[in-house]
């Protein structure tokens, strides 16, 4: 029996560790856009900043995925930068399942993933609004969507109707994009016709019990409905202490989780990862891109 | 009512007239349902309306509006050919089923760039490819063109004019000071990023203090980790260069150096010998301070040097340097490290010097026989004054050999910070200085030898919301012996002098976070010193002496044994103090800043207790030295600074050596015999903006500052013989100066442009033969840069350089000015090739009415292969053999004429291992 238990315990733990992970090809891209999206907030203190990130669009058909890109240079996944700028913008997958939109966000300690049904944007186009991106011949069009009203500029010279982060629905793929406020921006860095699988990422709960006290019950992913996702992020994000201490709400990862790892980071700072997520020691102000 | 019944019944009715509705299924040619086609109605300009197909091929749209002239349905998809139609919008819903034929359209692809800058914060990413010329190698030659980054001549980083306190690489801290190992020995395409990091703090518990450093960070490659990469180098001239006598014809250069970078581990060794330009030299400059070694008997009596001219190569050096430095992560938060270095210099340049001095004039013709002796050329100035003026040519040859060992360690965690340095330096000098003056050679010759034992000790702790710091620092310097001698008319004599120091200083601090708003910071020290120096100036010998004899005297006085062993018959002027220095002190500071942070003012108010002790003579004094500084963060961009400060000072036992300490052939130096003490009160405001993200810099700053002592330096000359003792006199000085400086990239057109300019003026006093005179000097300075690549083969940079100076005293006025315009063009014929030349057009007042211009002229090409660079520099191609400025140093007029390195061909092979 103490020999069935200790088997048992060794292959719980190896559970643990493995944060079993399945991937699901959805379909092949027709091209691969990327976009600089770049998000204008405060920092701790209260000074201007603005957070950076790359992203790539994916786009096969009425599927696409946009995701941060954090293989390009200077972006790097553990970086707090990085990291910073990633709390903004969630991997979006758009027609998956057909007709709606699937996003994942990473709130420490957790990855969620949330479902929505996709509604069309109801663009107004301004025709003779004309100008030039890359090359490409661009008109304007302005929407109200989420609760901010947006300008992009969009090219009928690439015959989709993709866009960057949740925006689409144009006759023509978005190059830019702009918040009202000018808080957030989606420019486009690059264009490659080439075929990559869209991958989505199946991830599994995991249970681990030889670590800290807070693993017992925890799940290192859970699914939530969007709306209450969004109250839920918009609650902890937007909450004062946030900035100055963006881990306010699970303050003992150690005790939690039993071990936190250590990278280093930007100018040689230590960054510190708990569950598999970054835990930033210092956070910038929560700019949701949705209101609604 | 029935008329407006009537009226709207007619408008639903001619709305609804023009409403048209298109449905339809869009299928393949296996007539299979196509979704996400782009389906639009088109009149000849502009989209009535638009959809996409659904997954089943199906769409449904409505067309509000009823253009006049043709409309259009169009179809579109990535994978398929473009189908239009014409449409006719009568109001009737219509159906329009499509096939699409399979073809691919081709996009215009666009080529993912990384962004030149980003700015994450107070960090600023540029990605150094995105800023890199065709000719560049060396990482150095990239942070060159950086927006705010300027690299000097030596190596030195600043950026927006603030030197860079830590240059990191991949975030470990490897060569403290000398990075010039890194930046002119990593190849430039083996960075990927350079991050600016403002604010820095190099300690995290300091993080919630306001900081106005500047770091760097550089990221390498992934083809520069892991493994090990490096250098060689070597060139040699072809023809032999037209130096002068005495200096090497033949130069040539080798070295090697190696360096591996892993996540835990780095290191750069490094060995390099040669005798052309600096090589060998450079690297090993520590930016930081801390290069040399400088101890209270060598500060006494400096080598005889000469000054260096602004521009132009004038130095024949030969040069050795070994180095290993190494860097390894104890754990996540800990490192270990030690440099340790060995270097050789050697140089010698040509210089002939021209020194103006006010003197009174002589009351009588004896005195005025003696007075003039040896001067050449004096002229009547002001009333009672004359102008003695000393003509000199000397040939200065210095030689050194300096090793050192630094062991570091460092654990930097948010908790504790902990810092460990031992520093141990040894420097054996020798320098020659023979002067040529009125047909007379003086021969002068100096040997020295300096040892340095220093620790440092930091060490910091969060306790709750406070802090808890210690620094301990403790450093021992000797000069065991120092030997001057002088040979001249016939005279011999000699200078030697020895040196202990002992400077301890033990520093504890507390800073109470009383408030989110409000820090207390409770700082007590302890200086506790002990200097031991003693100067012998020996008589001279009789005169009827040849020059061996001379030349034995020299030799034998500079391998003499330590000068306390001489008799007391040979001693001249003898100075021998001891004593001991504490200085405890207490200064509380007061931290606030607002609930937004932005505003952060900071009042200190240190008192100390000074306690000196040498000899016979003693000091005991309170200090108060209050402080106030503010600064105003309007956002991440910009920020206003101001601090104001009075800081007392006193001297030190240099200031209680009486007797005559003879510095060069016809200088001697006496101290007052007083402890000196001084006031001073400087007040500065600066401003900064940088928007990195437009590539535009922007610093305008102010400055003043008074100064007090109560001593002052009063200047005799009689003949060619000068010496400096002390008056017991109160003496006022004082300077106010404003600066502004910007820089702007385009990088589009790869543009840099770059202006800066600084006034200042102010006044001191000195004496002469103890009369005091008041001067007051004024200047300013402008400087502009541009550098840009109108096309990709042509790179052209633009420096002009523009300076006024005025030194006034009395009814006397000294005004010079100088212009200067250096000019670069590199031209690429193809992309591995550079062809540049440099010219350089300088042209300098000498005296109130004289000028001189002087061109400079280099050329060189550069090919570069894969692993190879292959260079050809032509130096000083018009053979300029001499440079000529002049300065006042208030009533002092130097005129300075350098001899210059004449032309030289170079060639040069660079391999990446």
């Amino acid at each position: 029996m103490k020999k069935l238990n200790v088997i048992l315990a060794l292959l719980l733990s190896v559970t643990a560790q493995a944060q079993p992970q399945e991937k699901d090809t959805l379909a092949v891209s027709d091209f691969i856009a990327t976009y600089i999206y770049q998000c204008h907030t405060l920092d701790a203190d209260g000074k201007d900043v603005t957070d950076s990130i790359q992203l790539s669009l994916q786009v096969s058909g009425n599927l696409w995925k946009c995701s941060p890109d954090d293989k390009s240079e200077g972006m790097i996944a553990n970086d707090q930068a990085y990291q910073e700028a990633l709390m903004h913008v969630p991997t979006v997958w758009m027609g998956y399942p057909e007709g709606s939109i699937t996003c994942h966000e990473t709130l420490f300690p957790y990855i969620y993933e949330t479902q929505e049904v996709r509604q069309p944007i109801l663009w107004d186009i301004a025709s003779t609004d004309t100008l030039t991106i890359e090359g490409y011949l661009c008109h304007r069009a302005t929407a109200t969507y989420k609760g901010k009203t947006w300008v992009a500029c969009y090219t009928e010279d690439i015959p989709s109707s993709a866009g960057p982060w949740k925006l689409s629905g144009l006759p023509g793929l978005i190059l830019r994009a702009e918040d009202r406020e000018g808080i957030h921006s989606f420019m486009l860095n690059g264009l490659l016709q080439e075929q990559q699988p869209i991958v989505f990422q199946h991830y599994r709960s995991a249970l681990a019990f030889n670590q800290g006290t807070f693993t017992r019950q925890r799940f290192d992913f859970q699914k939530m409905e969007h709306s209450k996702f969004l109250k839920f992020k918009k609650k902890i994000l937007g909450n004062k202490l946030y900035p100055q201490h963006p881990n306010f709400y699970a303050p003992n990862a150690l005790g939690a989780f039993g071990s936190v790892e250590y990278w280093q980071g930007t100018g040689g700072r230590t960054i510190q990862r708990a569950n598999g997520v970054v835990m930033l020691d210092k956070a910038h102000v929560y700019q949701p891109l949705e209101l609604k | 009512m029935r008329f407006i019944l009537t009226l709207l019944t007619v408008v639903a009715s001619l709305s609804a007239r023009t409403q048209t509705t298109i449905s339809g299924t869009v299928t393949n040619l296996q007539h299979q349902p196509v979704g996400d086609v782009i389906v639009r109605v088109t009149d000849e300009k502009h989209t009535l309306a638009f959809c996409t197909t659904d997954a089943k091929g199906t769409y449904r749209l409505m067309v509000k509006d009823t253009p006049q002239g043709e409309t259009f349905i169009r179809f579109a998809h990535i994978s398929y050919e473009v189908e239009q139609e014409k449409v006719s919008l009568d109001g009737k819903p219509q159906v329009k089923d499509m096939l699409l034929v399979p073809k691919t359209i081709t996009l215009k692809e666009v080529k993912v760039r990384a962004v030149p800058l980003t700015q994450m914060g107070d960090t600023l990413n540029h990605n150094l490819a995105s800023f890199l010329g065709k000719g560049d190698v060396s990482l150095e030659d990239g942070l060159k063109r950086l927006p705010g980054v300027e690299v000097a001549k030596s190596g030195a980083i600043s950026y927006m004019g603030k030197p860079i306190s830590a240059f990191n690489i991949e975030g470990l801290n490897l060569l403290g000071g000398k990075y010039n190992l890194a930046t002119r020995n990593i190849p430039a395409d083996y960075v990927t990023q350079v991050q600016v990091i403002r604010n820095y703090h190099e300690r995290k518990v300091d993080e919630d203090k306001p900081s106005d450093a500047v770091a760097m960070n550089i990221k390498l490659a992934k083809k520069a980790k892991m493994k090990p990469f490096g250098q060689e180098e070597a060139g040699f001239t072809p023809v032999p260069s037209s130096s002068g006598e005495g200096h090497d014809h033949w130069q040539g250069i080798l070295g090697l150096t190696g360096m591996l970078f892993t996540e835990d581990f780095q290191t750069i060794c490094s060995g390099k010998l040669g005798n052309y330009k600096d090589y060998a030299n450079s690297d090993l400059t520590d930016h930081l301070g801390g290069s040399g070694l400088s101890t209270r008997a060598t500060s006494l009596f400096g080598g005889f040097d000469g000054g260096r001219p602004p521009q132009g190569e004038y130095l024949y050096q030969r040069n050795a340097m070994g180095t290993v430095n190494g860097i390894q992560k104890v754990d996540s938060i800990s490192t270990f490290r030690v440099n340790a270095d060995y270097s050789y210099h050697r140089a010698t340049h040509d210089i002939a010097t021209a020194t103006t001095y006010l003197s009174p004039l002589p009351t009588s013709p004896q005195e005025n026989e003696s007075h003039l002796d040896g001067a050449s050329s004096p002229s009547l100035g002001t009333e009672g004054w004359s102008r003695v003026m000393v003509s000199e040519q000397t040939s200065p040859l210095s030689s050194s050999h300096l090793p050192s060992l630094q062991v570091n360690y460092r654990s930097n965690a948010r908790q504790q910070y902990v810092w460990d340095m031992l520093t141990m330096k040894a420097k054996f000098e020798h320098n020659e200085g023979d002067v040529h003056y009125n047909n007379v050679w003086a021969e002068q010759r100096r040997k020295t030898t300096s040892l340095e034992v220093a620790n440092s000790l930091n060490f910091s702790r969060r306790v709750g919301g406070h802090t808890v710091h210690f620094n301990s620092d403790v450093h021992f310097q000797r000069t065991p012996s120092l030997c001057l001698s002088f040979a001249d008319s016939g005279e011999e004599w000699s200078q030697t002098a020895q040196s202990t120091s002992l400077t301890t200083e033990h520093r504890t601090s507390f800073d109470l976070h009383l408030t989110k708003k409000f820090t207390l910071n409770l700082p007590v020290s302890l200086t506790a010193n002990y200097d031991f120096i003693e100067t012998i100036l020996c008589a001279a010998t009789p005169s009827q002496q040849s020059q061996q004899q001379q030349q034995n005297f020299i030799e034998t006085t500079l391998c003499a044994a330590i000068p306390s062993q001489q008799s007391p018959q040979q001693q001249d002027a003898h100075n021998r103090l001891q004593g001991t220095t504490f200085i405890p002190s207490f200064s509380p500071g007061f931290e606030w800043r607002n609930a937004n942070r932005r505003l952060y003012t900071l009042l200190s108010f240190p008192f100390s207790f000074r306690l000196m002790h040498y000899g016979s003579t003693s000091l005991s004094k309170f200090y108060l030295n209050p402080s106030a500084s503010l600064s105003y963060t309007f956002s991440a961009n910009s920020k206003l600074s101001a601090s104001s400060s009075l800081r007392y000072g006193t001297g030190d036992m240099l200031d209680l050596l009486t007797a005559p300490m003879q510095t060069s052939y016809r200088s001697t130096r006496t101290a007052s015999g007083v402890i000196g003490e001084s006031r001073n009160w400087a007040s500065s405001l600066d401003w900064k903006l940088q928007v990195p993200l437009q590539y535009f810099t922007l610093n305008l700053g102010a400055s003043h500052s008074e100064g007090k002592r109560n001593t002052l330096t009063s200047q005799s000359v009689s003949g060619v013989d000068v010496s400096t003792s002390s008056l017991f006199r109160d003496t006022h000085s004082r300077t106010t100066s404003f600066s502004l400086s910007s820089s702007k990239n385009i990088p589009s057109l790869f543009a840099k442009f770059g202006i800066k300019g600084n006034y200042s003026f102010g006044s001191g006093e000195q004496a002469v033969n103890g009369n005091v005179i008041q001067h007051h000097h004024q200047g300013y300075s402008l400087s502009g840069h541009v550098g840009i690549t109108p096309v990709s083969w042509l790179e052209m940079n633009y420096d002009i350089d523009y300076n006024w100076q005025r030194s006034s005293y009395e009814d006397t006025r000294n005004t010079v000015t100088s212009l200067t315009h250096s000019g670069a063009l590199h031209v690429f014929p193809i992309s591995s090739l550079d062809i540049s030349v440099n010219y350089d057009h300088v042209r300098r007042q000498i005296t109130t009415d004289r000028y001189k211009h002087m061109s400079l002229f280099n050329a060189s090409a550069q090919y570069k292969l894969k692993r190879l660079v292959l260079r050809l520099e032509l130096d000083n191609l018009l053979n300029q053999r001499h440079y000529a400025y002049t300065v006042f140093d208030g009533i002092n007029t130097y005129s300075y004429d350098y001899g210059l390195c004449g032309r030289t061909t170079f060639i040069k092979a660079t391999f990446k291992l």
